[in-house]
């Protein structure tokens, strides 16, 4: 018989519409983590697991109904936001979650240029340039994880969406419902500060 | 003419065509003469690749077993 199955990114749709209970553990599995992170993004870290485990909930049961109009991930990204900002609305109290005004990484201060503009201390050179040679490195991924880890939630969050789960910006203002502009700005902060910590270990050998 | 400053931040957008046809060319310009902000956009860009290739954090068996429950909990129910 001609195996009809749906794969996407290593995902069984067909598996998954039909509620198998494996192809559904392999999907919390795979985006628990990130769901979360989302979800603290708009509604903050105390209720964020909360809202994580009733997404999931509601997940299941549209499952049988996902059209694959969107990618799967959009769909569940887009599902746990919903239920974030219900919940926030229902909780009638502010979060706040506004990252804008703080954590300016050092590339981006200006001690780092001269007044006309010019790098006052620039770039310095890395050893390897390659991003397969630092992959292989333990310690610097490490450093890396660690980083990504302290980010702030929105930071954090953009970033996830935008270089892991390759989401359009018009996607990441819908899921987290920040501006586009602010959304740009949270996102090169992450990516300067995740450089930051590389520049530090070629310089130094430690995280 | 752009100053480097101005490339430090707009290096993201650059790199993800964010940029008008003007800012994208007067950005491009500068990196031509500019050492400097051309290692600094290209050590972006590996960052961004190196993180790319990470593994992505799974939940934990735990974490995975607790929305099982909760879900044949709410089945149930």
């Amino acid at each position: 018989m001609p195996d009809h199955r749906q794969i996407h990114n290593g995902i069984d749709l067909t598996s998954l519409r039909k509620q198998d209970h494996q192809a559904f553990t392999d999907l919390v599995e795979k985006y628990h983590r990130q769901m979360v992170i989302v979800a603290r993004a708009i509604i903050g870290d105390s209720l964020a697991e909360e809202v994580v485990q009733e997404a999931w909930v509601s997940i299941y049961h549209a499952l049988p109904s996902f059209e694959g109009r969107s990618s799967i991930k959009t769909w569940i990204y887009t599902i746990v936001s919903n239920q974030a900002k219900t919940r926030l609305r229902k909780e009638s109290r502010l979060v706040s979650m506004n990252d804008m005004e703080e954590d300016i990484p050092a590339y981006l201060k200006a001690e780092r240029f001269h007044d006309n503009g010019r790098w006052s201390s620039p770039p310095p050179l890395w050893d390897t340039e390659s991003p397969e040679d630092m992959l292989e490195n333990d310690q610097l991924r490490q450093c890396i994880e660690k980083t990504l880890e302290l980010l702030p939630t929105q930071q954090k969050s953009v970033f996830l969406l935008r270089d892991i789960e390759q989401q359009s910006l018009e996607e990441i203002c819908n899921i987290l419902q920040i501006a586009n502009s602010n959304v740009r700005v949270l996102l090169h902060r992450a990516r300067v500060k995740l450089m930051q910590v590389i520049d530090h270990y070629q310089e130094t050998g430690q995280c | 003419m752009l100053k480097c400053n101005e490339i430090a931040n707009l290096a993201s957008d650059y790199l993800d065509r964010n940029l008008s046809w003007k800012e994208y060319f007067s950005v491009k310009m500068h990196l031509f003469m500019c050492g400097h902000c051309k290692r600094f956009v290209e050590h972006l860009l590996s960052t961004i690749r190196v993180v790319q290739g990470m593994e992505r954090p799974l939940a934990t068996p735990q974490e995975t077993e607790n929305i099982l429950n909760h879900l044949s909990d709410k089945n149930q129910t």
